[in-house]
C-alpha cells in the first residue's frame, strides 16, 4: 500500500514528499529525492505537515495518536487498527487536536461504479434502498499463510478485517444505520487462528438488510454489491486494479417492471455499464488535499465511518464461537 | 472512457409508427423543394475536418449528402446557411405534422423509453459530477420541447433553458410559447449542456460545441446524443439507411469523426463514450431485401432463426461502440 501511496502523491502537486520511513530502506525507489528512514520517531519529531500511515494494523493506532498530538493531519489505511478500542483513541486524539484532519483509506468509494450507483441511490430515482448483498473475496496465494494479515497478533482479524471491512464499509455509505449483525466464521481451509471465510447478516434501525460473504478461498479474486432498490436494482460487479484480477468493473442498473410495464416479469430491462479508468486513489488523496487546504471538516471516510466500520467487525467476532474473538474483546 | 449497453424493449413502430412517417417524408419532400431551393444551398465542406475530398455521395429527398474521405462522415452539401435552416423549421409543413400528429401519437412512449431514461442518465454523471444545488442546464437545439417537459421532473429545482430553438413555439403547449428562449448563455455559467441530436442539426458543429465549451463552467459537463455513420446500420445499407434525413441530418459523423471534433475543441475530457441504440438490427433487416450481397448478415440476422444470436450480435455493436445511437459525456478541463 505504502508503494501505491507513494506513486499518487508523487503524482500530485500539492505534496511534497519528505520522508519515507520503512523497515527495509534499501527497498525504496528514488531515495535520493527524499529522506528514508527506519525509525518512525524521524517522522513524528520532523516539520512534515502530513503523514500517510500504511502499516500492518498493530502499529496504526499509536502511530496515527503520536502524529495528531504533533499537529500533523493523518491519512490511515484500513482498518482502523485491531479493535473498536483502537479507533476510539484515535478519535480522543482527532477531539484533542482540531486543527489536524484525520482520513482512513476506504478507498472503495471512490471507484468508479461505486461512486455511479451512489448517485444514482442519492437522486433517489429508484426510492430506498431495501437490501444488500455483497460478496468479496480473494484467491489468497503461495505465501498466504505467511502473511502479516493472518496473524491475531499482528492483524487483529481476519479477511473479514481485512477485506471485508471494505464492503461493510460500502454497506454503511449506501444505508447504515446496522443495530444487528449476526455471523458465522470458518477457518477450516487454511487453518489460520483466524477467519478465512466469514458470511454476516445484518439490520438496521428500519428493518433494512444486508449480507455479505468474505472469503479468501474464492480461487478466483471476486468483488460484487447488488442494491435493491425500492423501483429497481443495481449489481456492481468486479473491481478496476493495476492487475485487472478482481474483473471489469460494470455496473448493471434494472428497473422494476411489472406486468403493466413489461411482457417479460422478472427480467427487466437493464443497462450495463463498463468503467475502464481507475481514478479511486487519486481522487480518494484529492479529497484529503481538499479538506487540509480549505480547512473543511472530513466528510468521507471519516473516524465516524472508520468506527461504525470497525463497530460491526467487532459484533461480529463478538458474536462468533471463535475462542480467540472471545477471550481478547 | 466508460462505455454502456442497454437491454430495452423499445421498438421501432412505437415511436415511428409507419403511416406516420411516410406521411412525414412525403410532407417533407415538398417542403425542401419549396423551402431550401437549390441555389439558395451552399457548398460544404467536411465538417470535422474541413477537407474536400470524399468518398462517395448519395442523394436523398432532393438534396446531396457527402462522405468525407478521411473520417467518413456524412454531411449535407450543399446546405442551408443558419438563418435559412431557421426559417424551414419553423416553416415546414412536415415539422409541424411531426409535432402535432407524431410527437402526440408517440409521446408517452417517448417519454417513459427515451427522454426520462435519457435525463436519468445526464442526472447520473450531474449528481456526481456537480456539487450546487440549483442547477443551471441548457439544450442546445432542440427541435421539440420533450425533454424540457421531462426535465420539469427530473431537475425540478434547476434553472433549464432552450438554445437556439429549432421549431415554432407556437405549436407548442402554453408554457413552451411563454418561455423565453435564448440564442447563447453568457460565459462560464453553466453546469451542464444537453446536446440530443444537436450535432446531427447543427450548421456548423465545431462552432456549437465551441459555444458549449465557453458557456460551461470549467468541471461542467456536455451530454451528446448523436447519429453515427460508423454505426452498423449506415455501414450495412448505405444510402439505404433511413438515418439520413435532410435537413434535420445536417452531419452525421462517425466514431473517429466525432472523437477528431471533441479533440479539435481541445478543453474537454471524454467520460463515457457508447453506443447503446436498440434500432440497428431492425432497421437493417427491414431494409435487407433492398440491398445486394448480404448474405452473411441477413444468415445471421434472418436465416439462422436463432435470437440468442441475434441479442449477442447486438451486444457485440454496443460494446464495441459500433451501433447507430452514440451518446458521450464530455467534462469541461
Amino acid at each position: 500500500m505504502g508503494q501505491i501511496r507513494h506513486h499518487i502523491i508523487e503524482k500530485n502537486n500539492n505534496y511534497d514528499l519528505k520522508i519515507i520511513c520503512d523497515s527495509k530502506p534499501h527497498k525504496i525507489n528514488d531515495a535520493q529525492k527524499f529522506r528514508v528512514v527506519r525509525d518512525v520517531k524521524d517522522v513524528i519529531e520532523s516539520d512534515v505537515q502530513a503523514v500517510f500511515i500504511c502499516t500492518p494494523n498493530h502499529m496504526i493506532p499509536k502511530l496515527t495518536v503520536q502524529c495528531l498530538n504533533k499537529g500533523k493531519h493523518v491519512f490511515c489505511e484500513k482498518p482502523p487498527g485491531r479493535t473498536l478500542n483502537d479507533i476510539k483513541k484515535m478519535q480522543i486524539a482527532e477531539n484533542m487536536n482540531p486543527t489536524t484532519k484525520l482520513m482512513f483509506g476506504f478507498n472503495h468509494r471512490y471507484h468508479p461504479g461505486v461512486a455511479r450507483s451512489k448517485s444514482i441511490v442519492d437522486s433517489g430515482r429508484f426510492g430506498k434502498v431495501i437490501t444488500l448483498q455483497g460478496m468479496y473475496g480473494k484467491s489468497g496465494g503461495k505465501d498466504f499463510q505467511k502473511s502479516w494479515r493472518n496473524k491475531f497478533e499482528i492483524s487483529g482479524g481476519g479477511i473479514l478485517l481485512d477485506q471485508g471491512i471494505h464492503m461493510l464499509d460500502l454497506f454503511n455509505y449506501f444505508l447504515g444505520k446496522f443495530t444487528s449483525a449476526k455471523a458465522f466464521l470458518a477457518n477450516q481451509h487454511w487453518g489460520f487462528d483466524v477467519e478465512d471465510n466469514a458470511v454476516v447478516i445484518m439490520k438496521n434501525d428500519q428493518h433494512r438488510l444486508a449480507v455479505l460473504h468474505s472469503s479468501s478461498t474464492f480461487w478466483k479474486h471476486m468483488f460484487s454489491l447488488n442494491i435493491y432498490l425500492e423501483h429497481g436494482y443495481l449489481k456492481l460487479q468486479g473491481l478496476l486494479s493495476k492487475t485487472g484480477s478482481y474483473g471489469r468493473e460494470t455496473l448493471v442498473i434494472g428497473k422494476r417492471q411489472f406486468e403493466d410495464q413489461s411482457e417479460a416479469v422478472g427480467n427487466p430491462s437493464e443497462e450495463t455499464i463498463y468503467f475502464d479508468k481507475d481514478l479511486s486513489w487519486e481522487l480518494e488523496i484529492g479529497h484529503f488535499t481538499n479538506y487540509i487546504m480549505n480547512d473543511l471538516p472530513v466528510s468521507e471516510s471519516n473516524s465516524t465511518d472508520a468506527y461504525n466500520a470497525m463497530e460491526i467487525v467487532q459484533r461480529c467476532y463478538q458474536d462468533s464461537d471463535y475462542p480467540i474473538y472471545k477471550t481478547n474483546f | 472512457m466508460e462505455r454502456a449497453i442497454i437491454h430495452t424493449d423499445l421498438k421501432k413502430q412505437e415511436i415511428q409508427p409507419d403511416k406516420l412517417l411516410e406521411k412525414y417524408l412525403k410532407l417533407l419532400k415538398d417542403d425542401i423543394f419549396e423551402l431550401l431551393p437549390i441555389e439558395s444551398l451552399l457548398e460544404s465542406t467536411c465538417p470535422v475536418s474541413g477537407e474536400s475530398d470524399i468518398r462517395n455521395t448519395f442523394n436523398q429527398i432532393g438534396l446531396k449528402y457527402k462522405i468525407s474521405k478521411t473520417y467518413q462522415n456524412i454531411y449535407l452539401s450543399p446546405r442551408p446557411d443558419a438563418v435559412l435552416l431557421k426559417r424551414f423549421y419553423v416553416k415546414s409543413k412536415a415539422r409541424k405534422f411531426w409535432l402535432t400528429k407524431i410527437w402526440e401519437a408517440t409521446m408517452k412512449v417517448r417519454m417513459k423509453k427515451i427522454i426520462t431514461p435519457q435525463l436519468n442518465w445526464t442526472k447520473s454523471f450531474i449528481n456526481q459530477y456537480c456539487e450546487n444545488e440549483i442547477l443551471q442546464i441548457a439544450e442546445y437545439l432542440p427541435n421539440h420541447w420533450g425533454y424540457y417537459l421531462g426535465a420539469k421532473t427530473i431537475f425540478p429545482s434547476s434553472n433549464y433553458q432552450l438554445i437556439d430553438i429549432l421549431f415554432n413555439q407556437e405549436l407548442s403547449r402554453e408554457k413552451i410559447k411563454l418561455l423565453k428562449v435564448s440564442d447563447q448563455p453568457r460565459e462560464n455559467v453553466l453546469d451542464a449542456a444537453l446536446l440530443f441530436e444537436a450535432i446531427d442539426r447543427a450548421q456548423n458543429p465545431q462552432t456549437l460545441l465551441k459555444n458549449v465549451s465557453n458557456s460551461l463552467k470549467s468541471g461542467g459537463l456536455c451530454f451528446i446524443t448523436c447519429l453515427l455513420a460508423s454505426g452498423f446500420e449506415f455501414k450495412t445499407l448505405g444510402h439505404h439507411s433511413g438515418i439520413a434525413i435532410p435537413p434535420e441530418r445536417m452531419n452525421l459523423l462517425s466514431f473517429e469523426g466525432i472523437n477528431e471534433l471533441i479533440k479539435s475543441v481541445g478543453c474537454f475530457e471524454i467520460l463515457e463514450f457508447s453506443t447503446p441504440g436498440v434500432l440497428d438490427i431492425p432497421n437493417v433487416l427491414s431494409q435487407l431485401p433492398r440491398v445486394k450481397n448480404l448474405d452473411f448478415i441477413n444468415y445471421i440476422l434472418n436465416e439462422r432463426h436463432d435470437k440468442e444470436l441475434i441479442d449477442s450480435f447486438h451486444e457485440f455493436l454496443q460494446l464495441n461502440r459500433l451501433g447507430t445511437f452514440g451518446r458521450i459525456v464530455l467534462k469541461r478541463k
